[in-house]
């Protein structure tokens, strides 16, 4: 299986390849993150809190996926995410880098929607969204942690076709 | 009679320049990962500095069994002293010299 990730700083082909990644995408290179339908015209990941706002925006063919932000889970938000076929991506970055205390309910809020995608067919896949490589993960690691929110590794960020 | 205990090996780089073979670095290392595991996940786990090379790679020995819980756990292992670094592994082995072999260390 091949797989990748997005992170927010220029990752070396080298780095990449021990890591096990096939590709790991760069926010502001390979793609843009947006909170609406605005932004330069290629692929786009649409990062937001409001339901209605990412649901529009999902609908534009060159926006690949999308962040959810918010707290609460909204069931609508994912169904529609299952309909237009695009991916729910689940950033890990907070849950690597906080302490054990506030971790258990980063990893309780990670474990819902990745249930809830699951659940409602959508394609959540986790990515870490690093700022440096520090936060960067291996796949083998990355395996282990998408294993504590589905056995069958259903979040993995793996190749389907197209660009993501 | 007093069975061997079989041991999985876990390559380990790590994202920043440091003397591995320091002790204080291993110290480090090795409390940060009870404060990943646990102290009775650590006496089951087991892990041990086996192979250090002078900058950024180690190779760590535990209880096979639970190389999955210690690669999971440096996961979330983000500073080494009082430097931000990351821990990534690279593989996981029977033996060193597969892992050496598999990931073309040296």
């Amino acid at each position: 299986m091949r797989y990748f990730d997005i992170v927010k700083f220029d990752v070396d082909a080298a780095l990449t390849k021990r890591l096990g990644y096939h590709k790991v995408y760069v926010v502001g290179k390979d793609l843009e993150i947006c909170h609406g339908t605005e932004g330069l015209p290629g692929p786009k990941i649409v990062l937001g809190w409001d339901p209605g706002v990412l649901a529009r925006s999902l609908k534009q063919p060159d926006v690949v996926g999308m962040v959810f932000e918010g707290k609460e889970l909204n069931r609508k938000l994912i169904e529609k995410a299952a309909e237009l076929e695009k991916n729910v991506f689940v950033p890990i970055r907070n849950l690597l880098s906080y302490d054990i205390g506030e971790r258990v309910y980063e990893m309780r809020r990670v474990g819902d929607v990745v249930a809830a995608c699951h659940k409602l067919g959508a394609r959540a896949k986790l990515i870490t969204l690093a700022e440096d490589v520090a936060d960067i993960i291996s796949v083998g690691q990355l395996k282990e942690l998408s294993c504590l929110f589905s056995e069958d590794g259903y979040a993995l960020p793996v190749f389907d076709g197209g660009l993501i | 009679m007093i069975l061997r205990r079989k041991s999985r090996y876990v390559l380990v780089e790590v994202s920043c320049k440091a003397d591995l073979n320091s002790s204080e670095i291993k110290k480090d290392v090795m409390l940060s990962l009870t404060k990943e595991l646990g102290g009775l996940g650590r006496l089951r786990a087991g892990p041990k500095i086996v192979w250090c090379d002078s900058d950024s790679r180690f190779i760590v020995r535990v209880n096979r069994g639970y190389e999955k819980a210690v690669v999971l756990a440096f996961a979330f292992i983000k500073k080494l002293g009082s430097v931000r670094a990351g821990f990534y592994t690279l593989g996981v082995s029977g033996s060193i010299r597969s892992l050496i072999e598999s990931c073309r260390v040296v």
